[in-house]
């Protein structure tokens, strides 16, 4: 592997586990998951030009094996008490702790892609253009989506029917279908 | 505006007013530190040896081949 390729794989490990975390909620199955992410990587590092953008490259990888791996495992559903205390609050204040769980629970009864985005460009800082190119969709969609997931986060937490329409919910882990694009193999 | 409690994704952003706008862009800024918050908590976490060493070995094994 090129010194270069190492180094970037190497530094993008914290936020590809991070994201790993918040889509798996089970820190074992999340370092499962990165693993694979970074043999799929490595086995296709030929593919990737150097120059483009590798954030966006690693976390389309990681999306799709998740993907895969939901298909071939129908995991069970994530209970909130197995969510990482680490994802509950830094602070340890009881109030804190409340709210981020309300938080967890609240993303849980978004539309998938709504959750998606809102951990793709909220939670790990990724650009509209990146989570689009990770995602497989355009710019436009994930402006859309994102509005529509705060509107709808700002529903659920605070009690505040803006108008949104209906929250369509589907299987809590589950991607969206349809927008999966091709992970390099 | 956001106080400065919401400014640390502490408490609750204040509710929308029946007009909504002004308070939805507070509402999202909140939001957005409340996640990133949760994100920062696990990426300042050292990625486990276990981890690197099998990504080693991954990478030594790819580029036998």
């Amino acid at each position: 592997m090129s010194n270069e390729f190492h180094a970037m794989l190497t530094d993008h490990l914290p936020r590809l586990r991070a994201y790993a975390i918040m889509l798996t909620r089970d820190r074992s199955a999340a370092e499962d998951l990165l693993q694979e992410t970074a043999l799929r990587a490595l086995r296709a590092q030929s593919q990737f030009a150097m120059g483009t953008n590798f954030t966006a490259w690693m976390y389309r990888i990681l999306r799709n094996e998740y993907i895969s791996t939901l298909r071939r495992s129908k995991r069970r559903p994530i209970h909130l008490d197995d969510i990482p205390e680490e994802l509950m609050s830094r602070s340890g204040e009881q109030d804190d702790k409340v709210l981020t769980r309300e938080i967890i629970q609240a993303m849980d009864d978004l539309q998938s892609a709504q959750r998606e985005v809102l951990i793709l460009i909220c939670a790990s800082g990724l650009s509209c253009e990146e989570a689009a190119e990770s995602v497989g969709c355009s710019v436009g969609t994930i402006k859309s989506r994102l509005w529509r997931a705060r509107r709808h986060m700002q529903a659920l937490v605070m009690g505040e029917d803006l108008g949104v329409g209906e929250i369509a919910t589907d299987h809590p882990t589950a991607p969206s279908r349809g927008n999966e694009v091709h992970a390099p193999s | 505006m956001v106080d400065k409690k919401q400014q640390k994704g502490g408490s609750r952003p204040a509710k929308a007013s029946k007009s909504g706008g002004g308070t939805s862009a507070a509402f999202d800024t909140w939001l957005e530190r409340k996640l990133h918050e949760m994100f920062d908590s696990v990426t300042a976490e050292p990625i486990p040896d276990d981890l690197l060493k099998v990504i080693a070995e991954l990478d030594k094994h790819v580029e036998k081949k």
